[in-house]
């Protein structure tokens, strides 16, 4: 039996039970539908952030870079509808996903996306977005771009993973023996 | 031979058995299936805006230069879902939500290669025709319509194996 000194997946479960979050989950279509919305949110994610990462690593030159980055805020949609859905999802089994490699490595990476994030828009985009001119992009921006774009991808990856791959028993670096 | 036969015999093929079998194969499927489908669609709704208002400084042509990358985005997609489809024949060919993703499918690319088309014809005007908008708006839905349809297809199946 796991013990858990930092997460309660049943105290999850019983709040998504309470607040009807489970009963909708788990209605005819409620994890269908919120695996459509979590697909549409990805695919917005991909198609916007990926494709000013892919530029911003060199590719699609022909492209203006301010101007592409005018797309990014439909990712950041989509990233929201993923919010929303992953969280109905986790809640409905929580320790299905606390427990499951895949999914550590799924936050993982997103938690290695979200900072390269920070650390883009609090050192580089400025610069990068302020040239009109398309001078070359630094190094720096050009490695956070590969950082973003791989990260979002072993997102989707692990995402995929997890629904497949369940673990024969709990796996939890962080739990302690017995309980 | 009937259908299920048919089935039933290509599920027996070297190919359908290591699919299914195969330590790798079927989550290495999926994945490639999940990545390459999320850029074509991705790709295809980007598009859409374009040609619906956003982003309006990124120029139709260059946008072309994305165009090899959804070309391996849709033959990844293919080779991945075709081999899905031979692990599960009957799962898919039984239910009708298989071939309603089809017709999604076909509608988001004619729609897409319409609006692609006429945004280069269009090129230089103010802005794209109330037919071209139509067009690129209906293509947003017909790729939710393909979203939708493919992740309802692991709900809705009949039949997951006829032999």
């Amino acid at each position: 039996m796991r013990h858990d000194p930092i997460f309660d997946p049943d105290a999850i479960v019983r709040f998504a039970y309470d607040t009807g979050i489970f009963g909708f989950m788990n209605s005819k279509w409620g994890w269908p539908l919120m695996e459509t919305v979590h697909f549409i949110g990805l695919s917005m994610l991909i198609g916007a952030v990926g494709a000013f990462d892919l530029r911003m690593m060199g590719f699609a030159r022909a492209i203006p870079l301010a101007a592409l980055h005018r797309l990014v805020w439909v990712g950041v949609v989509g990233f929201a509808l993923n919010s929303v859905s992953g969280a109905l999802f986790f809640m409905s089994a929580a320790g299905q996903y606390l427990y499951n490699p895949a999914f550590q490595l799924k936050a993982l990476a997103m938690l290695i996306a979200g900072l390269n994030v920070i650390v883009f828009y609090s050192t580089m985009a400025r610069k990068v977005l302020a040239d009109t001119e398309d001078a070359p992009i630094p190094t720096t921006a050009r490695v956070m771009a590969a950082v973003s774009l791989i990260s979002w991808l072993c997102a989707v990856a692990f995402g995929r993973l997890l629904t497949f791959f369940r673990p024969p028993y709990d796996w939890c670096a962080w739990c302690g023996a017995g309980g | 031979m009937s259908m299920m036969q048919l089935f039933a015999q290509i599920e027996q093929s070297d190919i359908s058995i290591w699919v299914r079998e195969s330590l790798w194969a079927f989550p290495t499927l999926l994945v490639a299936h999940a990545i390459s489908m999320g850029i074509v669609a991705g790709g295809g709704m980007m598009l859409a805006l374009r040609a619906l208002g956003v982003a309006q400084g990124v120029p139709y042509r260059a946008l072309g230069q994305f165009a090899p990358l959804m070309g391996w985005g849709g033959l990844i997609a293919s080779v991945s879902g075709g081999l899905l489809l031979a692990g599960y024949p009957a799962k898919a060919l039984t239910n009708p939500v298989f071939a309603l993703k089809f017709v999604f499918l076909a509608a988001a690319i004619s729609l897409g290669r319409f609006v692609w088309t006429r945004s280069q014809a269009e090129h230089g005007r103010a802005g794209r025709s109330a037919g071209t908008r139509w067009a690129a708006g209906l293509s947003v839905l017909m790729w939710v319509g393909v979203i939708a349809a493919g992740r309802f297809l692991a709900y809705t199946h009949r039949l997951l194996l006829v032999s």
